[in-house]
């Protein structure tokens, strides 16, 4: 019998080359709770929102690149539609999991038991982000590195590289 | 045979059943894509025959995975997603020109749904698109034969069919639907029986390879007027 909260989790992430596999790009995490008549979703994750060195987002176009950059929005989406019409007794992550199969793909949910009955899901989603990412969760913008000068002396502005995002979802049987 | 690998670097949740496949690496060429385990001669055979007549099918080989036979079937592209997934998140691009153009440039794909008898399971599902190498150039493609080449199928006599998104008249191309079946039509005996016997053996039985050979041989000249019966040729 379990003794604390049980919930399932998937992680989200990117393989640039479908025909010739690189190491996948860790984006984010999806998880839910479906307790006492209460379905909680959340997304915690990353965008890239400029040209991230290894993401092959330069030639990419129309729902190809938006499909990588507004991944999170898409996804949003996805959890509302599914949330309007899933039963009580099937898990929204699993039917999302069989939809994300692309280049953007949803991993393998696994179900975890969760400890504490204080924190939140958000809570444990950020902290399963940041070992997963290996950053931790801020929700703000990473920028790039300042430039080094330019033959003129003049410094580029620096460019958000990452748009970090958390989107929580609840919806009553 | 190559050897393939569960891939570590694409690993999508699996959707278990049906002829969906194993996320998988080639070991020798680093090629990605899906292992099938059954209904593979199937998708082979279609592949080959889609080949030689230049119509769009990922390509799909006969390697080992886990000690057994298995269709490997390499991604379309290095991003591509099915229709299905098109259709949901990016609706204004599924009725936009652009996609217009590439459900017509797909129209000679019925030729090769017809051709082999892939009548059952049709879905859009079962349609991949990809970027061409134009910005604004979808570039579609047929996958899943498992229901190809049945023997009550390909005695029959030849139906019009294929995906939803592809049998639907407003959006086929004659000129290229034409073109499909004039390639088909130009296959020659020999070449059709090279390619069905070039099947590996062990996964199709010689009788088999025979009999096929014979009803596509056949098939090849009734595909011009069933298309034209079914108005869908002049």
């Amino acid at each position: 019998m379990h003794k604390g909260r049980i919930v399932r989790r998937a992680y989200v992430e990117y393989q640039p080359n479908l025909q010739h596999p690189q190491e996948p790009i860790p984006f984010g995490v999806l998880a839910e709770e479906n307790s006492n008549h209460e379905r909680r979703v959340v997304i915690v994750g990353r965008e890239p929102k400029s040209s991230v060195p290894g993401l092959s987002l330069d030639n990419l176009w129309g729902p190809f690149r938006a499909s990588i950059t507004d991944w999170i929005e898409i996804l949003d989406r996805n959890v509302v539609a599914a949330l309007a019409e899933i039963p009580d007794s099937e898990s929204l992550v699993d039917q999302l999991a069989m939809q994300w199969n692309a280049n953007v793909y949803i991993r393998q949910p696994e179900t975890m038991e969760l400890a504490s009955q204080r924190d939140s899901l958000m809570r444990y989603a950020k902290r399963w982000y940041g070992s997963y990412v290996g950053e931790p969760f801020e929700r703000r913008t990473v920028k790039r590195k300042p430039a080094t000068k330019t033959s003129s002396s003049v410094h580029r502005r620096t460019a958000p590289l990452w748009l970090i995002r958390e989107q929580g979802f609840e919806a009553r049987a | 045979m190559a050897k393939l690998v569960k891939s570590t670097r694409w690993r999508p949740a699996n959707p278990g059943g049906g002829s969906s496949g194993v996320p998988v690496e080639c070991e020798e060429t680093g090629e990605c894509g899906l292992a099938k385990r059954a209904y593979f001669y199937q998708e082979i055979l279609a592949y080959r025959l889609a080949k030689a007549v230049n119509l769009n099918v990922p390509e799909v080989r006969l390697e080992k995975f886990d000690g057994k036979d298995v269709a490997f079937s390499i991604s379309w592209g290095e991003m591509s997603f099915d229709i299905p997934k098109l259709k949901r998140d990016y609706p204004e691009e599924y009725v936009s020109p652009a996609m217009e153009a590439g459900r017509k440039q797909a129209s000679g794909l019925l030729a090769l749904h017809a051709w082999v008898g892939n009548v059952d399971d049709q879905k859009d599902d079962h349609v991949v698109v990809r970027p061409g190498i134009e910005a604004y150039v979808y570039e579609l493609a047929s996958v899943d034969f498992a229901a190809a080449f049945q023997p009550g199928r390909l005695a029959a006599d030849i139906a019009v069919t294929g995906p939803p998104m592809l049998i639907d008249r407003t959006y086929c191309d004659k000129a290229i639907l034409d073109l499909a079946v004039s390639a088909i039509e130009a296959l020659t005996d020999e070449k059709i029986t090279d390619i069905v016997h070039g099947i590996e053996s062990g996964i199709l039985s010689l009788d088999d390879k025979k009999r096929i050979v014979e009803c596509l041989i056949a098939r090849k000249g009734k595909l011009r007027s069933a298309f034209t019966a079914a108005g869908w040729l002049p």
